[in-house]
């Protein structure tokens, strides 16, 4: 028997078998690395599918898929209240500043220090403020700051939370996904994808307690607001959302 | 040397073989991220009976037109709306369906003088839905109306049967000109009418009872789901839901994104779930499918319900069902919620839930005679009914009253529809074993009054002498047969033209279950009792 023959034989065949696994274990790290780290892309097919449904994208897709929990908090809403006047106006424009806007009316409206400028969610003559929780807004939770023609701030609406406790983490599903799974089913041709953001959003009801989940609300050009639960996937809207809010303190 | 190399290699490469092999097998554990997804929801158990959406599906009630003037109406649950829809009509084809404007009958006229029956719908069905219940073929047009009332009548000249599809859309009807039904059906059907109370119709198309008629005042006992096991049933995992009350004392349940809000110290839960709205669009009646699919899986059914019909608006988000017990719908009021589900949904999509949490037991605690109010009293009494003008409806229902010790009491009334599509109670039966209003003409029929049970002689009803002369409208309440259209004893017909040779016609013997064989088998066994049966063949034997 020739030993070394075999030998050889048996050389290029491992070294064969090794490059087809080292291949495979190479595509299949390669997939989940895109999956996971680099959530920030789209598939290809998805990015053919927006084409056909008109659909653009104008807002960064974050990255990253961190762990994050549901909060519970007790909520002190004056929504039902009428604004409260700011008793020394301040100029609007200080809203792009937040140390400037925090030092004018610190003294005026409590806790503003924790609150953030939402550009996105601005309407005619008010300007919304998120709280925020570890640098990350609760949607449910506004303060909203109301501005006249002449561009002073004159008067506020302010929701408070305190106690703030967390749950178990849990990792949330990627930004890309959760555009993936919005233009698959839900968002119409030609819609603009305009922020995306990962916060806190929940159902309101009509109590002092409350609890918010991880949510990435997806809003679109036309001010459409999609929220998408950040850990199950489930896509619930904005109008819907504040129909059932106000139903159930009626009911 | 060179061998040695070799041996070497050969190792190195088996080993990391034997490696990449293990890598690839168990795919780098801790890189993926778990995704959940809606394969996790686990149910864990079911709740309730299960139903299809072909029992949840009849007619509010039948009207018979016996000519002369002479009407009589058959709510459902009866021996007899069993006979006549699930055990002849429903066996029925309608073809040919031929649009025209309703003017082309004076349907006054037919009414008087024609014998026939009307099925109706209040606020009519979706052709489509109505498909559950009978074989229709239809074009297009016909196929996405909606139908209000059926009416099925031979005509009085020539031995000819007609039937007219009344559209919900004013003035529009649908003949079908290819209906496999002969004028012996429909003197079959008419036959019944003979062994029930008669009703006359006021001006504005309310049949209102000759005589008063019996019904019976039921005690259920009942049981409740606790809300833990509503919530195991709606949420996904239950290890993430929170608890708290709100600021009325309610229970609520949330995860973040679904609500559970149980009030009515724990009677009555409303269910939350915000959803979006996809861009395609679902035809209306899959709402109501998909409603019946939901309520199976969460809670069930606890009775016989029917799926209450609206406007097309509503009907694009709301989906009603109401529970029937016995023959009768139940009523609520604003301060006890009972006898109904209600969901809001989102093209197919359950977004709200309303429903109580009482399962009645299946046997009643009691039974009680009582007499809903006809002729003259019910008819001056609306009249006084200060909003008489909006009435639309009047219809015997029950209403429901909490009692201590978990027991719900079922009172029978009259309650009046209105335009605006409120319902009002209108009058409650009068207690007593005697009808109140014993003035019948004639004393032909016998009386049974061989109460067998005394658990109700103590009701004492209202001042009235001449006991059991009232039993022309119905049998002895002891019987228990139909609680509410009375049966009376099976007498000679007398007013068949022609006779008819066989008793009963020939049916297809498997449609009639879809609707009328379940909801019979859910209804408490006490309400199908043994002289029912015995009477079945009596009756056709009568006919023949």
């Amino acid at each position: 028997m020739d030993w070394s023959r075999a030998k050889t034989v048996l050389i290029i065949s491992f070294l064969m078998l090794n490059i087809l696994l080292g291949y495979q274990l190479w595509v299949d790290i390669s997939e989940q690395l895109n999956a996971n780290v680099n959530s920030a892309e789209l598939p290809a097919d998805k990015v053919q599918l927006m084409g056909q449904k008109r659909i653009s994208l104008a807002a960064n897709l974050p990255a990253g898929t961190p762990k994050l929990s549901d909060l519970t908090y007790l909520l002190r809403s004056d929504k039902r209240s009428s604004p409260k006047k700011l008793e020394k106006p301040v100029d609007s424009a200080l809203i792009f500043d937040k140390a400037a806007l925090v030092k004018a009316l610190g003294g005026q409206i409590p806790d503003i220090e924790n609150y953030e400028y939402d550009l996105h969610s601005d309407r005619d003559g008010v300007f919304v403020m998120h709280r925020m929780v570890d640098g990350r807004p609760m949607f449910n939770v506004k303060l909203e700051l109301q501005y006249t023609s002449n561009r002073k701030i004159t008067s506020f609406q302010q929701d408070r939370v305190e106690e703030i406790s967390h749950g178990e983490e849990k990792q949330v599903i990627g930004s890309a996904k959760v555009v993936v799974s919005l233009i698959e089913t839900y968002l119409d041709e030609g819609s603009v994808i305009a922020d995306i953001q990962l916060g806190y959003h929940g159902q309101i009801f009509d109590s002092e307690k409350q609890v918010s989940a991880p949510t990435w609300r997806v809003m679109l050009g036309d001010g459409k607001v999609y929220y998408v639960h950040a850990i199950s996937g489930e896509v619930a809207t904005e109008g819907a959302d504040e129909e059932s809010g106000s139903e159930s303190p009626a009911a | 040397m060179m061998e040695k190399a070799k041996t070497a290699t050969l190792i190195v490469l088996v080993v990391l073989s034997l490696l990449q092999s293990y890598l690839l097998a168990y795919s780098m554990p801790g890189l993926g991220a778990t995704v959940r997804s809606d394969q996790d929801y686990v149910n864990a158990e079911p709740l309730g009976k299960t139903t299809s959406v072909e029992s949840v599906i009849f007619p509010e009630e039948l009207i018979l037109h016996m000519g002369e003037d002479k009407h009589t109406v058959i709510y459902p649950g009866t021996q007899f709306y069993e006979m006549i829809l699930n055990q002849r009509i429903v066996g029925r084809e309608f073809k040919g369906f031929q649009r025209s404007s309703a003017s082309i009958l004076n349907w006054d006229e037919v009414r008087k003088d024609s014998i026939g029956i009307e099925l109706r719908f209040t606020d009519g069905i979706s052709v489509e839905l109505l498909q559950k219940l009978l074989k229709m073929e239809g074009d297009i047009l016909f196929l996405r109306d909606k139908i209000d009332k059926i009416w099925i009548f031979k005509t009085t000249d020539t031995e000819e049967i007609r039937t007219f599809f009344f559209s919900s859309e004013e003035h529009v009807v649908y003949e079908s000109v290819r209906a496999d039904l002969t004028v012996r059906d429909v003197q079959d059907y008419v036959g019944f009418g003979t062994y029930l109370p008669q009703y006359r119709m006021t001006a504005d198309g309310l049949y209102i009872p000759v005589e008063p008629i019996m019904a019976t005042e039921l005690i259920y006992p009942y049981e409740t789901y606790s809300p833990e096991q509503m919530q195991r049933s709606l949420f996904f995992d239950s290890s993430t839901t929170r608890s708290f009350e709100d600021r009325s004392g309610s229970q609520i349940f949330t995860d973040g994104k679904r609500g559970l809000k149980v009030e009515q110290d724990g009677m009555w839960i409303n269910y939350t779930n915000p959803a979006a709205t996809t861009s395609s669009n679902t035809p209306l009646s899959e709402n109501v499918y998909a409603s019946v699919d939901f309520i199976n899986q969460h809670g069930g059914w606890d009775g016989t319900h029917r799926l209450i019909s609206s406007t097309p608006e509503q009907e694009k988000k709301y989906v009603t069902f109401r529970q029937y017990i016995d023959q009768y719908p139940v009523i609520d009021s604003f301060a006890f919620r009972y006898g109904h589900i209600r969901l809001t949904l989102q093209q197919g999509v359950v977004t709200e839930y309303g429903r109580s949490l009482i399962t009645l037991s299946s046997q009643t605690e009691s039974r009680k005679p009582r007499w809903l109010q006809g002729g003259t009293r019910l008819e001056e009494t609306l009249e006084r009914y200060p909003r008489r003008g909006e009435v639309t409806a009047l219809f015997p229902a029950l209403k429901a009253v909490l009692l201590e010790e978990n027991r719900l009491q079922f009172i029978p009334v009259w309650v009046v529809r209105l335009t605006d599509g409120a319902e009002v109670i209108l009058l409650e039966a009068i207690e007593g074993e005697q009808p109140p209003e014993p003035h019948t003409e004639d004393g032909a029929a016998n009386t049974n009054s061989d109460h067998d049970q005394t658990e109700h002689a103590e009701g004492a009803g209202e001042p009235q002498g001449q006991a059991g002369t009232g039993a022309g409208q119905g049998t002895s309440p002891s019987k228990g047969a139909g609680t509410g259209s009375a049966v009376l004893p099976p007498k000679e017909p007398g007013n068949h033209e022609e006779p008819v040779d066989t008793g009963e016609p020939e049916l297809p013997p498997d449609d009639s279950d879809g609707g009328g064989g379940e909801e019979l088998a859910e209804l408490p066994e006490e309400n199908v009792p043994d002289a029912e049966e015995q009477e079945t063949p009596e009756l056709s034997r009568a006919k023949s």
